[in-house]
């Protein structure tokens, strides 16, 4: 029972803790409070998870796009999501003037719901205070409250009296109708392995994880899932470019807001699902169990991501087609599969992993073979293309990004670049006047007068940078080499008069030169930043 | 007690909402009454612990019914001018209450075999699964049999749906 335990066994040590606390209670207070607790502990959960995942989301992805992502609000750009949500909180109101108006204000809460109403079921830990209640029909309670988030879809589709909102809920609906045939078929081969309904008791079984002994089942239910929540690329919902955003189009800030947590939710509630029945839970070893936990969810959801940044959007009849003619016949073999394997080998052996992660493959090749999604559809194309593309977006992650964190952080422009006006070596300059006549836009203003001795004295040397438009001719017709191109690219100023450079300026020394027109300074220059890849990366 | 106000307060929303189905003008409305409805009775079921049939419930009749019930009025011209009036008002109000006396009827009639005191109520999923898939005298064959049958409709369709 020391420090180490109590972090191990972090959940029930805190359930035992509470239900010591509430031990002089009546059973029916306590039972009561403790729910509280828990509902209340989900509820600070999803939404503390659900900002977490945006973050993650935007700068992974930003990863997969050789960016940065946001990182300004705090540290590493943790605070963004708070930001966001005050921005949309502070946003004006506004209810279409047509919209049915319990309808459309009751649409975001029905879809939010269902999304917090799963996590009730789903363990984070072994025992006692690991799961808010361990349903005996768990998984099956799941999948029908799932399904309660397409009315809210409908209802904000209908209440919004808006076409698009209309036609963004018919497609969301349609989507959803027909991927949850396959998605609840593939449950049943975990069900039938485990034996059990029971969340909890779906992980126990799990010596072997089941994505190994159920490999069809785990692509079926993990494609069906995507499509479900909307994730790319099935998010033909919000295809920006056909139905501006869908059936939430009407939204405005907070309501926005919530369709944009119960989405975040629903994507949570997925990764922690495949987690459960696919990836062995919170089992693992060394850590402890709940830590074990949220890296699987956190993998399953970067798995996601990675999808997201490669692949694109699907076309309407492919996404039914994929549906009715791939993913609904292999689930039903796949129940049919495992229902043998069921009976035959109650226990599981593991050549059976190698058996059904070949019988996965000659199904997929076959299948692709007699029912192509369309004409020409070629696995060893299409496949292989696929493969190619997710490949490279993850070598992306290791590549420099593009962007870089400016302005504590600069690229070095190219030795010859023609930054901003003109560096002045005022002790060569002889007053000549060639760069004055050089200049197409006459905008360089020199003044001279007679030295004691031989040769000009330059009293004014102005250039009216605003208009300057970086030719390079007054550089490049200086006799004496007194004129360079500066290296500096930053041109905001506060006042028009900072426009016009004079002389003072010119000749400040933290004014850099360029070697542009003088090929004798290049050696001593820094190397320009180069953003491309070595050679071999693409 | 604490069962008893859950089965009330179920039991009033329910036949509220499926009043509602029946008056409310607008069609779209009175879908959403009925998903209301059947969300209720899913509850009632919870409270007589047929946990297994409440699920069933909300998946079937919410996830499936509907949903088809509310895509048919989102393709349905007119459902914008509210619900569309035809004369088979009084012969439907005829045939519910002729339905509603007979069911109540039989209620009140059939010797229902009554157990006192009641016996704990237990998860049904288990004794579904047993019953089911029990090696003897189970359904496993048939079970094999419904997933080949249903392959076969699929690639059916999909044959017949084919342009070629």
């Amino acid at each position: 029972m020391g420090v180490w335990d109590f972090i191990y066994n972090l959940f029930p040590r805190l359930y035992e803790l509470t239900s010591a606390a509430l031990g002089g209670l009546p059973t029916w207070a306590s039972y009561l409070i403790l729910g509280l607790i828990g509902i209340v502990l989900i509820l600070f959960f999803v939404i503390l998870v659900v900002m977490l995942f945006v973050w993650f989301e935007r700068r992974l992805v930003g990863r997969f796009q050789i960016r940065l992502g946001p990182n300004r609000a705090g540290p590493a750009g943790l605070f963004q999501p708070i930001a966001d949500v005050i921005k949309l909180l502070l946003k004006e109101s506004f209810t279409p003037s047509k919209a049915d108006r319990w309808v459309y204000f009751l649409a975001p809460v029905v879809a939010v719901v269902p999304a917090f109403l799963i996590f009730a079921v789903v363990p984070i830990q072994g025992g006692a205070g690991g799961i808010l209640v361990d349903l005996n029909i768990g998984i099956l309670y799941i999948v029908a409250i799932s399904t309660i988030s397409v009315v809210g879809v409908f209802m904000a589709g209908w209440g919004s009296s808006n076409k698009y909102s209309l036609v963004g809920a018919m497609r969301t609906v349609a989507q959803m109708v027909s991927y949850e045939v396959p998605l609840v078929l593939s449950i049943i081969g975990v069900v039938l392995i485990a034996g059990s309904l029971s969340m909890v008791t779906i992980v126990k079984e799990q010596a072997v994880p089941f994505i190994l002994l159920q490999p069809l089942g785990f692509l079926i239910f993990f494609l069906g899932s995507l499509a479900e929540i909307n994730r790319s690329p099935f998010d033909l919902l919000e295809a920006e470019s056909e139905i501006v955003a869908g059936f939430h189009t009407e939204y405005p800030g907070i309501w926005f807001a919530i369709f944009f947590l119960a989405e975040y939710g629903h994507a949570l509630a997925v990764s922690a699902i495949v987690t459960t029945l696919f990836l062995g839970g919170w089992m693992g070893p060394g850590l402890p169990p709940y830590l074990w936990f949220f890296i699987k969810v956190l993998l399953v959801f970067s798995v996601m991501l990675w999808l997201r940044s490669t692949l694109p959007r699907f076309r309407v009849d492919q996404l039914m087609g994929f549906a009715w003619k791939y993913l609904f016949p292999l689930a039903l073999v796949n129940i049919f599969i495992t229902g043998f394997e069921a009976i035959l080998w109650p226990d599981f052996p593991w050549p059976i992993i190698l058996v059904n992660i070949l019988v996965m493959g000659v199904l997929i090749v076959l299948w692709s073979r007699f029912f192509p999604l369309e004409e020409g559809f070629r696995l060893e194309r299409y496949g292989i293309g696929i493969a190619k593309g997710m490949a490279l977006t993850f070598k992306h992650l290791f590549r420099r990004p593009i962007t870089v964190q400016y302005p504590e952080q600069r690229l070095t422009p190219s030795r010859r670049f023609r930054g901003n006006e003109l560096v002045l070596d005022l002790g060569r300059c002889t007053g000549c006047g060639a760069c004055v006549r050089a200049c197409p836009l006459n905008i360089i203003h020199l003044e001279t007068r007679r030295g004691p001795e031989k040769g000009l004295i330059v009293e004014r040397f102005d250039v009216e940078a605003g208009r300057c438009m970086y030719c390079g001719l007054c550089v490049e017709s200086c006799p004496v080499g007194c004129l360079f191109m500066g290296r500096s690219y930053e041109r905001a100023t506060y006042r028009l008069e900072e426009l016009t450079v004079g002389m003072d300026r010119l000749t400040a020394p933290d004014r850099k030169p360029s070697a542009y027109a003088h090929p004798e300074m290049e050696k001593e220059m820094p190397e320009q930043t180069l953003l491309a890849p070595p050679k071999g990366v693409h | 007690m604490g069962v008893a106000i859950a089965f009330w307060v179920l039991a009033a929303v329910s036949v509220a909402s499926a009043l509602a189905v029946v008056i409310t003008r607008d069609i779209f409305r009175a879908a959403l009454f009925l998903v209301l409805c059947f969300l209720t009775i899913a509850g009632i079921y919870i409270t007589l612990g047929a946990d297994f049939l409440a699920a069933v419930q909300v998946l079937i009749y919410i996830g499936a019914i509907s949903v088809l019930i509310i895509f048919a009025i989102m393709l349905t011209r007119e459902a914008q001018r509210g619900s569309p009036s035809n004369r088979l008002r009084l012969p439907a109000l005829a045939i519910g209450v002729l339905l509603l006396a007979t069911l109540v009827f039989a209620v009140l009639v059939t010797p229902w075999n009554v157990v006192v005191p009641l016996p704990e109520a237990e998860p049904t999923t288990a004794g579904i699964a047993a019953r089911l898939f029990d090696l003897e005298g189970g359904f496993v064959l048939p079970f094999e049999i419904v997933s080949v049958l249903l392959l076969a409709a699929a690639i059916g369709a999909i044959v017949l749906a084919r342009d070629r």
